[in-house]
């Protein structure tokens, strides 16, 4: 009752400010539309669409460049500048090199280090509008802020025009990658260029030693076998935890950055949503406060401090260095544990689908797909739409595997490069079919406008749960707590309507388990 | 007073003009003066506008469009208990730290007083922590103390312990490995300060002091620390000042964790300000931080001032 | 005294080997391959070293390991090296300049009134990052983001501060007898100032150069907001190691061995001003 009526007048009030903040030219239109910047209010130019001619997306984009520069709206040799993260370079740089020769444009690379750093920096960029970048290569959860912040443009048109190929064809991208990647408020704002599905490894070498089978059927009464269910998954990272030889169960991330991982995993696999309809966080539930006990008890009986308390590079290390029974990551510790210059596992190495949720005798795996990178185009760079065309070249079907291919933080996203013969040879044959498979499973992480600081403060709780420094329970509460402030303070209707739209780019087999259980009538 | 000794020359030249005692002191803080009018007058004009309005970049409107929020930001600020937790924190840490610091650089400048061999070399070997990035310090102490680092590994080989100590799991161990890096990276700062203040000193009231019969201790309580003191005092300050500011260490460390448990003042800006982008509301808790310091610096250096003036 | 003298060595040698203990490790992560970086047991000599780490910076040759293929790049930590070497000793000089001069001014005659120095040290008193964007959009009109000459005059202000407190705490040492005697001979208050008390206080000002330049040979946050392609930094670059897969420990430990070379050189270079100084003006 109360908090209805706290509801109520701050949302008066958010309207009240957002009316001023539009300086009176609301004039009758919707709220939600006064919150926008002008990115989502201005209608488009190119209304009835003339398609760009071209069989495959690096054609047309190749003969968009053209169009331009016949029109005299570009001019060979001007300079376009990317922002991406220093850990691309071997992805982007090559390509752009065979870019500038195909267009005779010189479109540069600067890198930046830290990720975090990446937004800071495209932030402060929506705010002082230099004109020094081009098109930025960020996360995909920070799409909304850029969006809302009206630092980059609608692309929907744009994708009307070119055609990327992204959610129909034989070369489409694995879905939910194709709406989740590129969508902010049914609207594309981006274009995908990477898979962040996280893959489970675990030491096939112990697995399938002939004692551990008999030993494992004496104690649980049933057949050693590869965990499908996070019931099992627990009972076997027990069983294989083996403090005394040195080798702990599992490396999960539960620090600052990433302990939701696992948490999110659990929950969503059970019918979990972050929030409801009316944006009320709805994650201290019984299935987001068991999921989190369960989590708690694996972090703090089965595996290292470091998961904790260590920074995520760990990961990469201790399961290579053969401490860790089982870890879950992004699908290159995979790559990166199978090379014998990182790893003394080389060769011992096994890759199997995260596990999920039984209801009613139907598996339901929720596979969460963590950061994930998307392009997207500056509206104050020199040409919108050559930018745009940059992009749709890169993460075309062709120039896009080759670049895939080389060594990277992007990995592969478009369906058919999961049978590429390169990719066999990247990932290795076995993983692929199984991250295709995590990937089909895939959900987004919270992806609305101020996402990193709901990120944060869940991670921030989390992180006490797992230190052992708050009770589950509370932890998921304080979150709820620090979430509805969050907002309130961004405004209610704006983040309602982002919400909707975002989880209808949630798996259809989550979705379907949604429905199942009563969840969102509207 | 100096002495305004009127030199005779035919009529008014430049010169003359610039040795006026007004005119050459004006010229001389002229350039720092200008400088800082030049880069700070509007930036801080802008981050006190911003601090009083509701503003961050992802609301979509421009900053100057924003809706007023007066006195909202520092209000909520002061209800901050996540502000005031880090603010303690940092007091603390710069207590523990700076004191260490003192302590150790005084010990090392006295040491380095007297020549012996090799002291150059090991000059630059003091000197060194404070030449690294930071990146690098936060990064190697974050090694050495993880859970299977180096000190863990050391401290299990001579103890026989088996259950290795989780240095970042609790909040004094993990401040502890803060303060180890602080002290570790800053306490050469101190030592350029004191051992070039040492050098400074004139060297008769020691001698003269130890010709009549004082012992080592009292020379150096009694003759050297007082004429020490203004240095003392501004190496203190700068250091305290910059420690507040606490940072880099944290950040690559602990990142603050677990939870909340070790942030600083800085980190809770950054995190404000870069991650969360809500700017006004960092602004104003910089504008109140900029005056309690400020305030605080105030009382501090006090002393120096009337030795100043004396 | 023998006895005292080869204690004080021991004690100054003790002193050095425990503040070596980190840089020898960083030393050793250096030179070891990625498997290596945080290995158990821990190694200090690297079971294959591996000069990988060195190499990444610098692009020589064709190193080995996944790491060095996600760090290969077309940019070099060149252009970095190029604009510290040029951003952080301009800005150092200048800084310690004005400094100096303002430190005598206010010491001596009390210019710019009794707050003015404390006016000054507020440019430390609150981290830069609330400062950031106001001083972003700021230098957005004055055209100067991305550019050497914007971060020379930032680092230039922020650290005049420093060298006005240092060194008129030095200058507030001297006796100003001297000076009055030199004035009433006939010399200028210029000439005074640079023959007299500005070789009175070498030490301070060698200290505070020193120290000044540390804090711009590696400020890092101004640096990173401030440039985007042009006026990259050294800290900013070795923020570069910092990846998705991880941070990459190696070409770290690696590139801030060398970033510290140049500070060393300054250093070990300052050394002897840092306390001759007076002895050499009250020698007469």
């Amino acid at each position: 009752m109360g908090k209805g009526l706290e509801r109520l007048q701050l949302t008066r009030r958010e309207a009240l400010k957002s009316a001023a903040a539009a300086g009176g030219l609301v004039l009758g239109s919707s709220l939600i539309a006064a919150c926008q910047p002008q990115a989502t209010r201005a209608p488009s130019p190119q209304s009835p669409v003339a398609r760009v001619a071209g069989a495959t997306p690096e054609e047309r984009a190749l003969n968009g460049i053209k169009a331009l520069k016949d029109a005299g709206k570009l001019k060979g040799g001007e300079t376009f500048t990317i922002m991406h993260h220093s850990g691309q370079r071997n992805n982007i740089v090559p390509a752009l090199e065979e870019w500038n020769r195909l267009t005779g444009l010189n479109f540069v690379s600067a890198a930046v280090g830290a990720e975090p750093d990446i937004y800071t920096k495209a932030l402060n960029e929506a705010v002082v509008r230099t004109g020094n970048f081009d098109i930025f290569l960020t996360f995909v959860n920070w799409i909304a802020d850029m969006a809302e912040a009206g630092l980059i443009v609608d692309l929907t048109d744009f994708y009307s025009r070119y055609d990327p190929e992204v959610d129909h064809g034989p070369n489409a991208y694995v879905p939910p990658l194709d709406r989740f990647t590129t969508t902010y408020k049914g609207r594309r704002y981006a274009v995908g260029a990477d898979d962040d599905a996280f893959s489970c490894f675990y030491r096939k070498d112990l697995m399938n030693a002939p004692e551990e089978a008999k030993r494992f059927e004496d104690k649980y009464g049933r057949k050693l076998a590869l965990p499908t269910t996070w019931k099992e998954f627990d009972e076997w990272v027990a069983f294989f935890d083996r403090p005394d030889q040195g080798i702990r169960g599992a490396h999960m991330y539960a620090e600052r950055y990433f302990a939701y991982t696992a948490w999110a995993s659990r929950f969503v696999s059970r019918g979990g949503a972050y929030f409801n309809d009316n944006m009320d966080p709805t994650i201290s539930t019984p299935e987001g406060v068991s999921a989190l006990e369960e989590q708690v008890r694996l972090v703090r009986t089965h595996m290292l401090p470091e998961a904790v308390t260590g920074d995520w590079t760990v990961a990469y290390s201790r399961f290579p260095q053969g401490a860790v029974f089982f870890a879950w990551a992004w699908p290159s510790l995979g790559k990166f544990s199978e090379d014998p210059k990182n790893s003394k596992i080389a060769g011992k190495v096994g890759a199997m689908a995260v596990p999920g949720t039984t209801h009613n005798g139907q598996l339901v795996r929720a596979v969460p797909h963590v950061v994930g990178w998307s392009f997207s185009v500056s509206r104050y760079g020199k040409n919108t739409e050559a930018a745009y065309a940059f992009i749709q070249w890169f993460t075309g079907p062709k120039t896009g595997l080759d670049a895939i291919a080389r060594v990277g933080t992007l990995d592969l996203f478009r369906k058919p490069w999961f049978d590429a013969e390169v990719m066999k040879k990247a990932y290795g044959a076995e993983l692929l079919p199984i991250l295709l498979e995590g990937t089909q499973n895939a959900f987004p992480d919270i992806s609305l406008r101020g996402a990193n600081e709901y990120l944060d403060k869940l991670n921030l709780n989390l992180q006490q749960a797992f230190a052992g420094k708050k009770a589950p329970a509370q932890a998921l509460k304080d979150t709820e707590a620090e979430w509805q402030k969050t907002t309130d303070r961004l405004g209610r209707l704006g983040q309602v309507e982002a919400w909707r739209s975002e989880r209808q780019g949630y798996p259809a087999t989550i979705r379907d388990l949604w429905k199942k259980l009563g969840k969102f009538p509207s | 007073m100096a002495v305004d000794r009127p030199r005779r020359s035919a009529g008014p030249s430049l010169a003359a003009l610039l040795n006026q005692e007004r005119v050459f002191a004006l010229a001389l803080i002229a350039p720092l003066q200008f400088l800082l009018w030049f880069l700070l007058i509007i930036p801080t004009i802008i981050v006190l506008y911003l601090s009083l309005v509701n503003w961050q970049p992802i609301m979509g409107v421009d900053w100057w469009q924003a809706p007023f929020a007066w006195l909202g930001n520092y209000a909520r600020v002061l209800q901050d208990r996540r502000f005031w937790e880090a603010l303690l924190r940092t007091a603390g840490l710069v207590g523990v730290s700076v004191s260490l610091e003192f302590l150790l650089g005084l010990g090392l400048a006295l040491l380095f007083r007297q020549d012996f061999r090799g002291k150059r070399l090991l000059t630059s070997v003091v000197l060194y922590p404070m030449m690294l990035p930071w990146v690098v310090v936060g990064l190697v102490f974050f090694l050495l103390f993880l859970d299977k680092g180096p000190v863990n590994y050391l401290i299990g080989r001579l103890l026989g312990a088996d259950a290795p100590f989780d240095w970042y799991g609790h909040s004094i161990s993990a401040l502890g490995v803060i303060v180890l890096a602080d002290v570790w990276q800053w306490t050469p700062f101190m030592f350029l300060i004191l051992y070039s203040g040492l050098g400074a000193l004139p060297k008769e009231p020691q001698e003269a002091a130890l010709t009549l019969g004082a012992s080592r201790w009292q020379v150096f309580r009694l003759v050297m620390l007082p004429l020490l003191r203004p240095i003392v005092f501004i190496a203190i300050v700068i250091r305290a000042l910059e420690a507040f500011k606490i940072f880099d260490l944290v950040f690559i460390i602990t990142r603050g964790g677990p939870g909340t448990a070790t942030e600083s003042l800085s980190l809770y800006l950054y995190l404000l300000s870069a991650v969360y982008g809500q700017l006004s509301y960092a602004a104003a808790m910089a504008v109140l931080v900029l005056v309690l310091v400020a305030m605080l610096t105030r009382v501090a250096t006090k002393p120096l001032e009337q030795r100043a003036i004396r | 005294m023998r006895i005292l003298a080869a204690l004080r060595w021991l004690i100054a040698l003790f002193a050095a080997a425990v503040i070596l203990l980190p840089v020898v490790w960083t030393l050793s992560i250096s030179f070891k391959p990625p498997r290596e970086w945080v290995a158990y047991p821990p190694r200090l000599i690297p079971e294959e070293p591996t000069l990988a780490n060195y190499q990444v910076l610098f692009q020589v040759g064709n190193p080995v390991g996944a790491i060095a293929e996600m760090t290969r790049s077309a940019e070099s930590v060149s252009r970095a090296f190029l604009n510290s070497l040029i951003i952080a000793p301009v800005a150092t000089v200048a800084a310690t300049a004005i400094g100096f001069f303002a430190a005598y001014a206010v010491s001596r005659y009390g210019a710019g009134g009794p707050l003015f120095p404390l006016s000054v040290l507020t440019t430390r008193m609150f981290p830069p990052i609330a400062f950031a964007i106001p001083l972003l959009v700021y230098f957005r009109m004055l055209d100067l983001i991305d550019t050497r000459l914007g971060l020379v005059l930032m680092y230039t202000g922020f650290t005049a501060a420093f060298s006005l407190w240092m060194i008129k705490g030095f200058i507030d040492g001297v006796p100003r007898h001297i000076e009055e005697a030199a004035l009433l001979d006939g010399a200028s208050r210029w000439r005074v100032l640079f023959t007299i008390t500005l070789p009175m206080v070498k030490g301070g000002i060698a200290a505070a150069l020193l120290f000044v330049f540390i804090l711009n040979w590696t400020e890092f946050l101004l640096a990173l907001v401030f440039s985007s392609r042009h006026a990259t930094t050294i800290p900013v670059q070795v923020s570069h190691y910092a990846g998705a897969v991880g941070r990459f420990y190696g070409p770290q430990a690696a590139l801030g061995i060398v970033a510290s070379l140049p500070v060393v050189g300054a250093g070990y270079l300052i050394q002897r001003h840092l306390v001759r100084a007076f002895t050499f003006g009250l020698v007469k």
